[in-house]
């Protein structure tokens, strides 16, 4: 049995938790278009700890190549429901 | 002063590039032999600017940084020399320096003799550093990444903070003030003041990494609240003495 789709807006959610809850960050600076290293002032130690949390609680694992394409909150929701998804028809 | 720099570091290379040939049983003792030779060129090159009434040069606290190490010194970076400064009561510090020093003909014998570490990967460098810390080897380091504008500071990069958490080494803040400013970053090395430029090193209270942690703050917030509470106390030291003036 297949697991159900997980949607960009469920994705979106757990990513603005970890962010707020990890990073001491708030709800509202944490919107697609936000910048991880410009408007949310994550610094490589930062995103190499955001890597590993995603892994522990999203389950998603991230390439450093593939975090290192990561400009945007978007960017991970794309990344995260194109990997959450893949094998589904 | 530039000119007794560029002679100091010449020296000093002669000094540093036989040591590295030494039969020393390990990398790590030639490296600190080397640290003490740059010791030694700066605490001359400081007495010569002092003694010639180029600079005169106060220190308060500086028996914080006697004795034995690890320390994690950081200091914010208002003039080129600086690091001169600070060294000369350090005789073993591993310093970070730009890649760039690494390729100067001037510095690269020096740089890596003494194994200063490169700052150009994050987080590779946070665990060098805390890997020089777990051997006894005491750190310095500019959280600024860069010298400090005129009269103020720049935002404190957050790696001082990640090394201390990971290392658990005590941070030993020392805020250094040049009055009248010379060497500024931008500042041309002939802008020379009417009257001498006097340096003073304060070294405060070291600052315990563990205070920051407990089973609900991840690390990034712990370096975030380190990093914040860092730069504030240069913040209030910096203006409390810019009262003084």
């Amino acid at each position: 049995m297949s697991h159900p789709e997980v949607s960009k807006d469920e994705i979106f959610k757990r990513l603005r938790d970890l962010l707020v809850g990890g990073f001491e960050l708030r709800d509202e600076q944490i919107v697609p278009t936000a910048r991880l290293i410009d408007d949310l002032e994550l610094d490589s130690l930062d995103l190499v700890d955001f890597a590993v949390r995603l892994e522990q609680q999203v389950d998603l694992e991230i390439a450093e190549d593939e975090l290192k394409g990561i400009k945007t909150v978007q960017d991970i929701v794309d990344l995260a429901y194109q990997k959450l998804n893949a094998g589904r028809p | 002063m530039f000119l007794a720099f560029g002679i100091g570091a010449i020296v000093a290379a002669a000094i540093v590039w036989p040591l590295q040939r030494l039969p020393l049983r390990t990398d790590a003792r030639r490296e600190v032999w080397a640290q003490r030779v740059v010791h030694g060129a700066f605490r001359l090159f400081a007495w010569w600017a002092v003694t010639l009434g180029l600079i005169r040069v106060s220190w308060t606290g500086a028996e914080r940084l006697r004795g034995r190490g690890p320390r994690l010194i950081v200091a914010n970076h208002p003039t080129l020399i600086d690091v001169v400064l600070l060294l000369t009561r350090l005789p073993q510090a591993d310093c970070i320096v730009k890649t760039a020093a690494r390729r100067n003909p001037f510095m690269r014998s020096i740089v890596t003799g003494a194994g200063y570490l490169a700052n150009d990967h994050g987080d590779a460098l946070v665990d060098a550093c805390a890997d020089r810390i777990g051997r006894g080897r005491s750190v310095v380091l500019f959280p600024e990444g860069t010298r400090s504008p005129r009269g103020g500071l720049r935002s404190f990069q957050r790696g001082a903070a990640h090394i201390a958490l990971k290392s658990g080494c005590p941070i030993v803040p020392v805020v250094i003030t040049c009055r009248p400013p010379i060497l500024l970053k931008g500042q041309p090395w002939h802008d020379v003041p009417d009257r001498t430029p006097r340096f003073v090193l304060r070294v405060e209270e070291p600052i315990d990494p563990a205070r920051y942690l407990d089973a609900e703050t991840t690390l990034p917030v712990a370096a975030r609240r380190l990093t914040a509470d860092l730069h504030m106390l240069y913040e209030r030291r910096l203006s409390a003495d810019e009262g003084k003036t």
